[in-house]
């Protein structure tokens, strides 16, 4: 029910402010090459590379505040074989309310941000599915400005997935985030 | 850009870094393979000796250690023998595996089971006999568990065993009842047939397991046990003289050279199940001579853990 109530009122302040004539609106793509640590009890501690995309929308709500909704792609490679077991890729999509804070009317300036997502995933070569829901954060930088209609961020994501088995699962990577306002 | 092409740089260099390729350490495997196909009644199967001595042939190939007993000599009592033999010999991260090929079926045996009620039991070496008159009501459920291995008791005959990496497949009728709770949804029916007319829509079931999961000691646990079967819960497995095996037996013996998805140099249980499932789905149950009754999907249970079964040709 909280779960249902700050979706709702996301949405709504979202689309207020939609409406408001100062709001500066941009869209983009973001690709994300990661690692993904996972641990389950009684196992070893393993990495699995993967690779994520998503596309965005967004919305400037202040001269320093961004908030905004994005739909992901990931596809994680399975872990290395040590032990003769592997924990299996994974590859499916994820939903995600995001936001930022900066520094306002600074160009370049650092930002920090985060987001909550609700994954759907598949393991590779099989029909067997899993939800996750994940809580991020990240350090950003703006890496380019073109007349601010273009901008390119580099971030540093930090991402918990909160498993119901696992005593770790959890990513981080570097991402480039493209906007175009 | 300067600081553009840094970051570049720098996330391949960690991507590859994450990525990089070595060769795995895989620990000692110890294999049980059992094939039964005498049966009194008429009940007689074909290819399960086939079935067990390829697989052992193949595993011992690989560098598995193997114990292979066949028909009079894979009896219930046989089989613990030989897992506490094993117990004696294998380090904490040895692998091991566990394969049936013979009669499967399920009975009411009056526990508390998995959703239907029912145990699934293989049958084994002169056990059918008992089955039956359970079924004519002159054997108790403890006369069978004396001479069949039920989902449960098979997890507790391997429990002994110290290593964690436990590996079941089992080519029979109604093996995938051996499969126990999972936080997977697995998007394959019990019946192959009736469960693509009943369809669930997967992104939301898993999303119910999720909220809803619970573990239970039904059957083969999911975290205990890397489970693979020939055949859904509700559903009969085949063999036949066009392969000279068991449908699923037959394919799995293909893995090594066919399954590969990943093209590590390894064929794990996933990819197994991969190429066994599509391989039934084209050869037989696509087949215009197999009616809709007869057809069956295999399943898999793999996670989280994943296990290597040999290396690829």
């Amino acid at each position: 029910m909280k779960f249902k109530f700050i979706s709702l009122a996301y949405i709504i302040l979202i689309g207020t402010y939609a409406f408001a004539d100062d709001i500066n609106f941009g869209a983009g793509f973001s690709l994300t090459p990661e690692a993904h640590f996972t641990e389950f009890e009684s196992r070893d501690i393993k990495t699995q590379t993967a690779l994520s995309a998503a596309v965005f929308y967004t919305a400037d709500l202040t001269d320093f505040f961004n908030a905004g909704i994005s739909l992901g792609y990931i596809y994680a490679l399975t872990s290395n074989l040590d032990g003769g077991w592997s924990y299996p890729g994974f590859n499916g999509i994820d939903l995600g309310a995001e936001f930022s804070v900066g520094l306002p009317l600074v160009k370049f300036s650092p930002r920090l941000g985060g987001g909550l997502y609700a994954g759907w995933y598949r393991y590779n070569f099989t029909e067997s599915y899993f939800f996750l829901p994940a809580a991020e954060v990240f350090p950003a930088l703006e890496l380019w400005d073109n007349d601010d209609y273009i901008k390119i961020f580099l971030e540093i994501p930090f991402k918990y997935y909160f498993h119901n088995e696992a005593s770790a699962f959890f990513s981080t990577g570097i991402r480039f985030k493209a906007v175009y306002r | 850009m300067r600081k553009l092409i840094f970051a570049l740089t720098l996330s391949a260099a960690a991507f590859l870094f994450f990525n990089s390729c070595s060769e795995p350490d895989i620990p000692q495997g110890w294999a049980v393979i059992y094939g039964v196909e005498v049966y009194p009644f008429n009940n007689s199967l074909t290819y399960c000796v086939d079935d067990a001595e390829a697989l052992a042939e193949l595993l011992d190939t690989k560098g598995w250690n193997v114990t292979l007993r066949t028909d009079s000599d894979a009896s219930l009592a046989q089989l613990q023998t030989d897992i506490d033999s094993i117990e004696t010999m294998m380090a904490d991260d040895d692998r091991f595996l566990f394969y049936f090929s013979g009669h499967g079926s399920y009975l009411d045996l009056g526990g508390e089971e998995s959703d239907d009620d029912y145990d699934e039991l293989l049958i084994l070496s002169g056990a059918l006999t008992t089955v039956f008159n359970f079924d004519s009501g002159t054997a108790s459920a403890e006369d069978v568990l004396n001479v069949t291995v039920s989902d449960d008791s098979l997890a507790e005959i391997l429990s002994v065993l110290p290593t964690i990496n436990k590996t079941v497949i089992i080519d029979a009728c109604n093996s995938g009842g051996f499969i126990g709770d999972g936080y997977t949804f697995r998007n394959i029916a019990s019946d192959y047939v009736l469960g693509e007319a009943e369809a669930t829509f997967a992104p939301i079931e898993a999303m119910k397991l999720y909220a809803g999961y619970t573990v239970t000691d039904e059957d083969l646990n999911q975290s205990e046990f890397a489970i693979l079967t020939a055949s859904g819960e509700d559903e009969d497995s085949y063999e036949t003289s066009q392969l000279g095996h068991g449908v699923f037996t037959y394919f799995l013996l293909q893995t090594a050279s066919e399954a590969d998805y990943n093209f590590d140099g390894y064929i794990s249980l996933t990819e197994a199940w991969k190429y066994t499932s599509l391989s039934i789905d084209s050869f037989w149950n696509e087949s215009q001579w197999i009616s809709e009754e007869n057809q069956y999907m295999a399943n898999v249970a793999a996670f989280p853990v994943d296990p290597v079964l040999f290396e690829s040709d």
